[in-house]
């Protein structure tokens, strides 16, 4: 047996993702004392600063990009290309054991690095509509002093007056956007031209609104475009968790504990207590507060409840949205140049929408540049023997834009258990309605593509495996009149006093956007309300 | 024999053989002990030998707990023992084994039933064995490891080192090889679990490939020097090996291992159950070590960057690209595949002063003409393939 220790702390944050830092920032602003546990001990290594069009030529340059060990070749099952990068690799690496976890037909993708999933995020953001949030307990008149609060830190840039301006929320104040590189171009300066008929064929473009900085934000720079996306920022223009962890170190009621995992949660007539265990060592530490808020990631952070709850062998609800990748050709871009700089995220963003007024898009999603993704990992990708395959992609590059669509989690039907072994059991399965859907979100896409003057590459269509968009949510969603299982507006769990959720786990619904930037605002809705009654209580 | 007591045990007849080497290595593995009926004798700490020849009546073993009997012994010299006798060698094993309640377990061929010698005692000898309630186990061409007898592979591995040219049949007959050591395991898995008593089963590996193929991998990795291929019309080869038989019948022997070579066909589902048994690649199966392994990724780093590159390749780059291979191979714990070893080599090319692309200007119709006409002859190119892959999803729709 070893040795537990126990410590005392008012709140305790659990999680150093997007939307633990979120809610710790915001207790700590609202006079707080704030301790955040995390798994994460090393942060990602960030990418040089360097152009990668210039640095990739260095002899010797594959051992970065593939990894000492040539990792990137063994993680080419992953969907994602972010996924399939060394740097990912290694912070990747070991979630599913710690976690505990065994998949069927379901991709698991957790990280323990400092900053949690910001490490490799796309950085797009959206907010949800009135819409959206139909059927929640929460208005978006309650989340907006978020979105503003969270832009503003994290700073977000993009066009406030295109087309996606309704999809992606009016009212969030932007930087200016990033250039387009050139086969983006081409294509949006095509789409403005022949705006109602792409529209017609029930396809809509706009610019993304990424969480990159075009203006130096605090200590970030701006984007210098250098291509280095995919591996991280040098620059620290892309938002990452992990880097405002840094600023919150500064404070004075702030503290930090890296290295503990998060075993164990339990109700005492005291407070809630969590139970930690130190990574290597496997000393375990108990922790009391007043209130606890969980920000793990939705998988972590459902283990912990439902253990607490005795909630054993009983499947709930995960959420997770279906994601397909495409490649689309540019032809009037076939004698264009190979750019020495360019943006590696997305570039233009679309929603696909069946005809007829006001209905919700079926998908929605975004284009990036073909230049963004390794040659090597293209050529592995393509159903031609790679000589063949290299020849062409060197030819093709220069008018290549690769793309991908999220479909909204109304279509699956993936499940999670935890079992009274103590092992999580997650279980992933598309509903038939899928196989009806997709064919439609196809169809838009070739047509409006087409007619916005970009092909879609016959047989580049792929589905994704369920979990491969690594966007979790709903295993404890928010409802006016929680049950167990479920939390109150305010992200307390019912059944657990002093235990709050402020992660994805709370969203009720998963429409195709990304999620991020409405978990972090909804986690600084939580955290602000938590700040206001501890105020009302020492007053 | 003290040690005989606390131990299982299993019978292997043939243990100094090829097959029987591996089995015992697989065997001392799982912590089992064996009784080695052989004509020669063996030394090993769990090993009691009792000595055996196919020609006398089986012997008694020391008392232990037997747990199986495999049957492996064969005289390759096709002269020291009659037919009937191998056959009746394995019933009284067959019979022993059901006396005792153990899986019997006989190692057969994918040569069963063909018209020489062999094929026909090994299929009399598959007939008495599935009467006596025993396991057939059909494998195909055996091979790596290392040597002990003169097992086919062998022979074949020493004709290539030695000779430079490799026959080349038109067409080629079909092998499924499996290595040596995954062959031990599935035996020793067959005894443990007894699914397959009383059947003939054929462990196919997925690994079914032309006798060519196979030659030419085995020239590859065993010949340090170039092999030029050899067509040899299949016909002409069995005329040949007849009036071969004719003019030399002394030589009985290699004009029925001739015709046991060229006469290899694969599993046929009518003669028993296919069972798909994971196994390595021939690659990985057939791989050379150290320097050899070494000057073979250079050299094969040589002519795929070239073709990639379609000029000459600095010789930086290609030591580059081996060291990449054995990282890589560290990593994954196996080797590479041969497509993954393409993409690796373009990974080395792309990042690499040599991988660069041009900066042409902007808006050059000539450019634009240039890569259409390049995407256009790589689209010709591929036509091939295309068909390829077209008939390989037909084979698969509607089966072989």
């Amino acid at each position: 047996m070893r040795r537990e220790r126990t410590v005392a702390w008012d709140t305790i944050v659990v999680g150093a993702g997007p939307a633990g830092i979120t809610a710790a920032r915001t207790l700590l602003e609202a006079g707080r004392g704030v301790c955040l546990v995390d798994a994460g001990e090393q942060p990602a290594e960030p990418p040089p600063q360097a152009a990668l069009a210039t640095f990739r030529q260095e002899l010797g340059r594959w051992r970065w990009f593939l990894g000492e060990g040539a990792e990137a070749l063994k993680a080419r099952e992953e969907n994602s290309p972010k996924l399939r990068t060394p740097v990912a690799q290694r912070i990747l690496e070991g979630y599913e054991q710690a976690l505990q976890v065994q998949a069927e037909s379901f991709r698991v993708v957790g990280c323990m690095a400092p900053g949690g999933l910001s490490n490799l995020w796309g950085a797009g953001v959206a907010c949800f509509n009135e819409t959206e949030l139909r059927g929640w307990p929460v208005r978006l008149e309650d989340l907006r002093e978020g979105y503003d609060t969270v832009a503003r830190r994290i700073g977000v840039s993009g066009s406030s007056t295109d087309d996606l301006a309704d999809f992606f929320g009016k009212f969030l104040p932007l930087q200016p956007p990033l250039p387009l590189d050139q086969p983006a171009e081409t294509v949006y300066r095509r789409y403005q031209q022949r705006r109602a008929m792409v529209r017609s064929a029930g396809l809509t473009l706009g610019r993304s609104r990424n969480a990159v900085l075009t203006q130096p934000l605090g200590q970030r720079e701006a984007c210098t475009r250098c291509g280095f996306c995919l591996y991280g920022c040098g620059y620290q223009a892309i938002y990452n968790a992990s880097e405002e962890l840094e600023e919150l170190k500064g404070h004075p009621a702030f503290s930090y504990f890296p290295g503990l995992w998060a075993e164990r949660l339990e109700t005492t007539p005291d407070g809630p207590r969590l139970t930690t265990v130190r990574r290597g060592s496997g000393e375990r530490q108990v922790w009391t507060a007043r209130a606890i808020l969980l920000a793990c990631g939705t998988l972590a952070t459902t283990r912990l409840v439902l253990g607490a709850l005795g909630w054993v062998d009983r499947p709930v609800r995960l959420l997770s949205q279906p994601a397909v990748g495409f490649a689309l050709w540019v032809p009037r871009d076939l004698a264009g140049p190979y750019p020495e700089r360019f943006f590696g995220l997305a570039q233009l963003s679309f929603t696909a929408t069946s005809p007829g007024e006001g209905k919700a898009p079926l998908a929605a999603g975004n284009v990036f540049l073909g230049f963004a993704v390794p040659l090597w990992d293209l050529a592995s990708r393509l159903p031609l023997p790679p000589r063949l395959g290299y020849r062409l992609l060197r030819d093709l590059l220069p008018s290549l834009l690769l793309g991908n669509a999220f479909l909204s989690a109304d279509v699956t039907e993936h499940s999670l258990t935890l079992g009274s072994d103590g092992v999580l059991r997650v279980r992933g399965h598309y509903r038939p309605e899928l196989d009806l859907c997709l064919p439609q979100v196809v169809q838009i896409l070739r047509k409006g593509f087409r007619r916005a003057g970009a092909w879609l590459l016959p047989g580049s269509l792929r589905l994704a495996t369920p979990g491969a968009d690594v966007h979790y949510a709903g295993t404890l969603p928010h409802s006016a009149r929680p049950a167990l299982g479920q939390t109150d507006p305010m992200g307390a769990v019912a059944g657990l006093p002093g235990v709050y959720v402020v992660d994805a786990s709370v969203l009720p619904s998963l429409p195709p956007k990304a999620h991020t930037f409405t978990v972090m605002a909804n986690a600084h809705r939580i955290a602000a309300a938590l700040g206001k009654q501890y105020r009302g209580a020492a007053t | 024999m003290a040690a005989a007591e606390s131990k299982r045990y299993l019978v292997v007849t043939g243990a100094s053989g090829y097959v029987g080497r591996h089995l015992l290595d697989e065997v001392r593995l799982r912590g089992w002990g064996v009784i080695a009926l052989s004509r020669r004798a063996l030394h090993a700490p769990h090993v009691l030998h009792v000595p055996y020849d196919l020609n006398a009546p089986l012997p008694q073993w020391p008392a232990a707990e037997v747990g199986g009997v495999i049957h492996l012994a064969y005289d390759v010299s096709e002269k020291a023992v009659p037919p009937e006798r191998e056959v009746a060698a394995a019933e009284e094993l067959a019979a022993r084994a059901r006396a005792l309640r153990v899986p019997f377990v006989f190692v057969s061929s994918q040569n069963a039933g063909l018209p020489t010698r062999y094929g026909q005692v090994k299929e009399a000898t598959e007939r008495v064995v599935l009467r006596e309630g025993g396991t057939v186990v059909r494998v195909g061409l055996v091979y790596g490891g290392y040597q002990t007898g003169s097992g086919l592979f062998w022979r074949l591995d020493e004709w290539v080192r030695r000779w430079p040219v490799v026959p080349f049949f038109l067409p080629s007959p079909r092998v499924v090889p499996i290595h040596v050591s995954d062959l031990a395991r599935w035996l020793c898995d067959a005894v443990e679990r007894r699914e397959w008593e009383g059947k003939r089963v054929f462990l196919h590996t997925g690994l079914e490939c032309s006798l060519n193929r196979f030659l030419w991998f085995l020239c590859r990795s065993r010949r340090r020097a170039c092999c030029v291929p050899a067509p040899v019309p299949l016909w002409a080869a069995h005329a040949l090996t007849r009036l071969f038989a004719r003019v030399f019948p002394r030589y009985f022997w290699v004009t029925q291992r001739i015709e046991g070579l060229i006469g290899l066909r694969p599993a046929n589902p009518g003669e028993g159950d296919v069972v798909q048994v994971p196994g390595r690649s021939l690659l990985d199966g057939l791989h050379p070590r150290g320097s050899a392994r070494r000057r073979q990724r250079l050299h094969e780093g040589w002519r795929l960057l070239h073709g990639f590159l379609g000029r000459r390749v600095p010789l930086v780059l290609v030591r580059h690209y081996a060291r990449a291979c054995e990282a890589a191979e560290k990593t994954t714990l196996r080797p590479l595949s041969d497509r993954e070893r393409k993409i690796l080599a373009i990974a080395v090319l792309e990042y690499s002063p040599w991988g660069g692309f041009p900066a042409p200007r902007a808006g050059n119709v000539w450019l634009g003409a240039l890569r259409a006409c390049r995407i256009f002859l790589v689209g010709v190119q591929a036509i091939p393939f295309a068909l390829l892959q077209w008939y390989k999803s037909l084979c698969g729709r509607f089966g072989r």
